[in-house]
């Protein structure tokens, strides 16, 4: 999916300026890179429709979805894209199957827990499916958060720094996980050379406050 | 021993309670998540029955919900029978008595939510009822409760705004914080007793509830 971002996002003192354009060819994964605090988690969170801009435009698959001059804004749930956070941010009410079973869109209830089923089984995670999250290790949390933001067939997926918490054994483990499995267009936010080394095709080159442009990861 | 007025209480409190927590949940929601004219007017308002003398709110309800009062004619040409001095306008006035005891629990509850695991559970899809009903509200569920239990507990206590908008008729309205002053005027001591020895075993209950529901952790 093309992804086309020309906007100024205000977040109280900090200032935004991201503009790029992405095309499928440049993926499966770009990352965004650059600085702690140089607005990439921001970007994301813009481009999910969790935060209006302040001027200019987002097009997703040549799709305007926000707009701050006419003030149109598609909300985040209209916008097909699956997110994963630094944190799971899993509901901790539900358990790991539940959690997933949440974002499939179509189908009865045995049909959505069949498909979560699914989910889990190719991120590695088949056996945590009646857990709660609380009874999981960090690296469990983020194969279930990444099972549940592909159980909703999203058409962009956002990684904002989902590997950053872990352990260096487990990232490692997950980048593999998520060089066998993305498959859809993916923006991933990180402040890793190495994890853009491992992941990236393309690159969105941050500095703070801006974004500088697209290159080639390899 | 008399019971109707323990069973008058019990039946009273409990419809007032319903409807002070189906208002108070979905107006504690409208305030916390809202933006809107008038919010801080409505909240003031909600929350008068806590800081006016009860005889007071139960005057002004009278005022409001009266024989020559638009609303009490109305109510008179609909059930055929005047709204004051009746069960109906006890539990009136218990509702108004409990409304912001859960309003405001319910409301601080549903603040405490992290507002980054709804963006997520919108980021799959869900519409905003989905996550007001599937993520905020369970997880806000121990403040809710605590809330409706501090509800209950007033409107079962409630005696200066009931007195005024449903009087004392012993066998209809006498509700038991009306009955123990009755018997104390009545010089009947042992029925006094009894009596508010069961209103204080129960508020004693709803505390220790309330206190088990708002310790931390989810």
């Amino acid at each position: 999916m093309t992804v086309a971002v020309d906007a100024v996002l205000r977040a109280g003192e900090f200032v935004v300026r991201a503009d790029f354009s992405l095309t499928a060819e440049q993926g499966p994964i770009v990352a965004l890179f650059g600085p702690s605090g140089s607005g990439k988690s921001l970007t994301l969170a813009l481009i999910a429709g969790l935060l209006r801009p302040d001027s200019g435009t987002v097009h997703l698959g040549g799709r305007l979805v926000a707009d701050a001059a006419t003030g149109l804004h598609v909300r985040t749930q209209d916008r097909r894209v699956g997110m994963v956070f630094q944190e799971a941010l899993l509901l901790p009410h539900r358990t790991a199957l539940d959690n997933v079973a949440l974002a499939v869109r179509a189908g009865s209830r045995a049909e959505q827990q069949e498909r979560a089923r699914e989910e889990l089984a190719l991120v590695g995670a088949e056996q945590l499916a009646e857990q709660h999250p609380r009874t999981l290790s960090g690296g469990e949390r983020q194969r279930v958060a990444l099972a549940r933001a592909l159980a909703g067939d999203p058409q962009l997926l956002l990684l904002d720094e989902p590997l950053s918490a872990l352990d260096q054994p487990t990232r490692i483990a997950l980048r593999v996980l998520l060089r066998e499995r993305v498959t859809v267009p993916t923006l991933l936010v990180t402040h890793d050379l190495d994890e853009v080394a491992a992941l990236a095709d393309s690159v969105v080159e941050y500095e703070p406050g801006r974004t500088l442009g697209v290159r080639a990861a390899r | 021993m008399d019971w109707f007025p323990l069973l008058l209480s019990l039946r009273v409190a409990s419809l007032a309670t319903l409807m002070a927590a189906v208002l108070g949940i979905g107006g504690a929601y409208l305030l916390a998540k809202g933006r809107f004219p008038g919010r801080g007017l409505l909240e003031a308002v909600a929350s008068l029955p806590i800081v006016l003398p009860p005889t007071v709110l139960g005057y002004y309800l009278l005022v409001v919900l009266g024989a020559r009062s638009p609303v009490g004619r109305a109510w008179e040409s609909v059930f055929g029978g005047p709204l004051v001095f009746s069960v109906t306008g006890a539990v009136v006035a218990a509702t108004v008595s409990a409304l912001p005891f859960c309003l405001r629990t319910a409301r601080a509850a549903i603040e405490q939510v992290d507002p980054r695991v709804e963006a997520a559970a919108r980021t799959l899809g869900l519409p905003e009822w989905r996550v007001a009903l599937q993520v905020t509200l369970p997880l806000a569920r121990r403040g809710v409760i605590a809330g409706v239990a501090l509800g209950f507990a007033r409107a079962l206590g409630d005696f200066g705004a009931t007195v005024m908008v449903a009087g004392n008729i012993p066998g209809r309205t006498q509700t038991m914080p009306i009955a123990v002053y009755d018997a104390v005027q009545a010089g009947d001591d042992a029925r006094a007793g009894t009596l508010a020895l069961i209103l204080a075993v129960v508020a004693v209950a709803v505390l220790l509830l309330v206190n088990r529901f708002s310790r931390a952790g989810v």
